[in-house]
């Protein structure tokens, strides 16, 4: 019997998620955990518990993390595969559905769309710098309501005449909930309403001007959630798919994707991470006028990795600083100088113009 | 076209007459030349909008006419963080950045050179928010200082005569001016040159960046998406504005015009992917995009839009990149 087996780490906004799979793809074991804002503290935590569970016969082949903090993690649990979210999603979908044409995916603080024709992306859209359509919009308003998530999903589900709520803005949103509620709608109105408006400004912003054609599968932390679930089918008019795994499917295409990647000799670091005392050490950069915020990762003393920077001459690099600082940033921007920049112009003392340039009466 | 001025503080209060010359203005800036010792008068140029518009064009032509140009620094965080501080809310990001430039040449120069830029291809139309941008740094950000101003629209007159008129103005004789033009013209001819490829090797997959010029040149807006596009080794291609015949089409905006132009002769064996690069609240991209968008769909080349706001993090446009890098791999 084969024990060899793949991690898949997914870092959200939110949540950390783990998925174990055996070589064929099939999930051993699944951790789902929201994280308390410690990305490195989440991925150690979720590791200890992977200790618990995993059987000593199987032995970790290959890891890859995805998600926002897909750098962190790489560095902390000593990744071998670093990829984006996008891809590991539509990677989880396709293996388990290969006929999907749209995945809908709702985080924590991303919301995205990708579309796929015959197994590969074609199109793919996330939505821009406000997170209005995504998770954290639900959150805020279960809070503002003073209920749980789990109850506003189990509430919406009886709603027989849901409230209209505009959705664009999670402050006008709030107001006009406030609204509805002095007008006396009940509660499980209201929170349908929510998901509608949820549902609405996702379609709205992130699906506009894709073709939205079923199979649609519908994954990410939100699709726990029955009522977006009933507003996805009442807007959309046809049936979407929750897949199994559909909290975890970003960590599912991770470990997906490093089954397949043939790695001969992973760098996972060990499962005893989990107990290290891991830290961060920030310092600027310097090297060229955007004084980039250079994130240093220690192991004890060891340092495991980098993160930011714009130029990406940090990034993944476990070199001494010196050896790095004062190479000047990488990459070439733009640069055709003929004449000073202003860094290198003193102050002016007197104002004035040459003789040869008088400007004169004649 | 009549504006009022604030000439220095004790001067009151002028009125320009849109190319009234210089020499008529200030008895206190006379007064004040001839106590001058020294180098040559200093000229700050920001760089923004027309800096890329005509690349190089401003540096040489007033060097060789004697100044001594002063460009800013390339934006960066710090720019941003000025920029906030100082420009308007409502601004589209390089607006503001456009302030934050000018403010960071005020104070270290003798004068700042803001044209109003209202048409740089005969016919068609620049974007509404260049029009007030001299009479915005009078009122405000360079208060105080010299603001030297030219109309540059090409409905009215060719670029050659604008510069001969500023030469003018600055009370230049014609035959310097002229010979600056010509160098100036020669330097833009070559730095058109230059900015238009990223990555020189030859490799797969090729793509094409797409976006006003300053938008795809700006240090803070694009180099992250240039330096991350170097790092995965794709060869990117920014589109040229140097080719100064418009085809015909409906668009009246000189970049959007030039932009629907080449996405319109896209060929799918040249570009692997096309990127296009707009900034939150751009009028003219909000209105474009779409019609992009079909076009280039129609060529069957894949596209893909980033918006960038000031606070955009690097990590979303990490996932963008590396997502849309993987889904041209899938294909094939």
């Amino acid at each position: 019997m084969n024990n060899s087996c793949y991690l898949g780490i997914d870092v959200g906004s939110i949540s950390t998620n783990c998925v174990i799979i055996t070589p064929e793809g099939e999930v051993l074991f699944e951790i789902y955990k929201r994280g308390e804002g410690n990305p490195i503290k989440s991925v150690q935590q979720c590791l200890a518990q992977l200790t618990e569970k995993l059987p000593d016969r199987f032995s970790i082949k290959g890891v890859c993390t995805t998600g926002s903090g897909r750098i962190l993690a790489g560095a902390v649990v000593g990744a071998d595969v670093i990829k984006n979210e996008i891809s590991a999603h539509a990677r989880a979908a396709i293996q388990l559905y290969p006929a999907v044409r749209t995945i809908c995916e709702i985080g924590g603080q991303d919301s995205k769309v990708t579309i796929l024709r015959d197994g590969a992306i074609v199109d793919f859209s996330m939505n821009l710098v406000c997170a209005a359509g995504t998770g954290s919009f639900l959150d805020s308003q279960a809070r503002r309501l003073n209920i749980t998530i789990e109850e506003l999903s189990s509430r919406a589900m009886m709603s027989e005449n849901p409230t209209n709520i505009a959705g664009r803005c999670t402050v006008f949103a709030e107001s006009d909930m406030i609204h509805k509620q002095q007008l006396g709608h009940e509660q499980k109105d209201i929170t349908m309403g929510l998901c509608n408006a949820l549902v609405r400004n996702y379609l709205s912003n992130v699906c506009n001007g894709k073709e939205i054609k079923p199979p649609i599968v519908f994954q990410g932390g939100v699709s726990a959630n029955k009522g977006i679930c009933r507003a996805f089918k009442d807007a959309l008019q046809c049936d979407i798919i929750i897949p199994p795994y559909n909290m975890v499917m970003g960590a599912y295409g991770a470990a997906i994707i490093a089954s397949t990647s043939c790695i001969e000799k992973t760098k996972f670091r060990g499962k005893e991470v989990s107990a290290h005392h891991i830290i961060t050490k920030g310092f600027e950069c310097g090297d060229c006028p955007n004084y980039c915020e250079i994130i240093e990762v220690l192991d004890e003393d060891e340092l495991i990795g980098r993160t930011g920077g714009r130029c990406g001459k940090w990034e993944g690099r476990t070199e001494p600083r010196e050896a790095l600082k004062g190479t000047g940033p990488r990459g070439s921007v733009m640069e055709h100088q003929t004449c000073r920049q202003v860094g290198n112009v003193p102050d002016l003392i007197q104002i004035g113009v040459s003789k040869k340039y008088r400007l004169s009466d004649k | 076209m009549i504006m009022i001025k604030r000439l220095h503080k004790s001067v009151g209060v002028y009125i320009d007459m849109g190319n009234q010359f210089l020499k008529n203005i200030s008895p206190e800036w006379m007064w004040k030349s001839g106590h001058y010792s020294g180098s040559s008068l200093r000229i700050g140029i920001p760089r923004m909008f027309f800096y890329y518009i005509y690349p190089d064009l401003w540096e040489t032509f007033f060097g060789e006419l004697g100044m001594e140009p002063v460009v800013s620094r390339p934006s960066t965080r710090k720019t941003v963080e000025k920029a906030s501080q100082i420009s308007e809310t409502e601004h589209c990001l390089p607006n503001k950045l456009f302030d934050a430039h000018l403010a960071e040449v005020v104070g270290k120069v003798d004068m700042v050179f803001v044209p109003r830029v209202l048409s740089t291809i005969k016919n068609h139309l620049s974007c509404p928010k260049f029009g007030p941008l001299p009479d915005a740094a009078r009122a405000d950000i360079a208060r105080g200082t010299e603001v030297l101003s030219i109309d540059i629209d090409e409905n009215k007159r060719p670029l050659s005569k604008t510069l001969l008129l500023l030469g003018k103005k600055l009370n230049i004789q014609k035959s310097k001016t002229l010979s600056a033009i010509k160098s100036a013209f020669i330097a833009m001819e070559s730095a058109n040159k230059k900015m238009v490829l990223l990555n020189k090797k030859k490799g797969k997959p090729r793509f094409l960046l797409v976006g006003h010029p300053y938008v795809i040149h700006d240090n803070f807006i694009a180099g992250p998406i240039l330096s991350k596009l170097e790092s995965m080794g794709v060869e990117v291609e920014l589109i040229s504005f140097a080719d100064d015949t418009p085809a015909k089409s409906y668009i009246l905006w000189s970049t959007a015009n030039k932009i629907y132009h080449k996405l319109n002769t896209l060929s799918s064996e040249d570009y692997d992917g096309v990127i296009q690069l707009t900034v939150f609240n751009c009028g003219c991209d909000s209105m474009m995009i779409d019609t992009y968008r079909q076009l280039v769909k129609d060529k069957n080349v894949p596209y893909m839009y980033l918006m960038v706001d000031e606070h955009l993090a690097q990590s979303g446009i990490d996932t963008r990149v590396e997502a849309f890098i993987d889904s041209l791999r899938w294909r094939g």
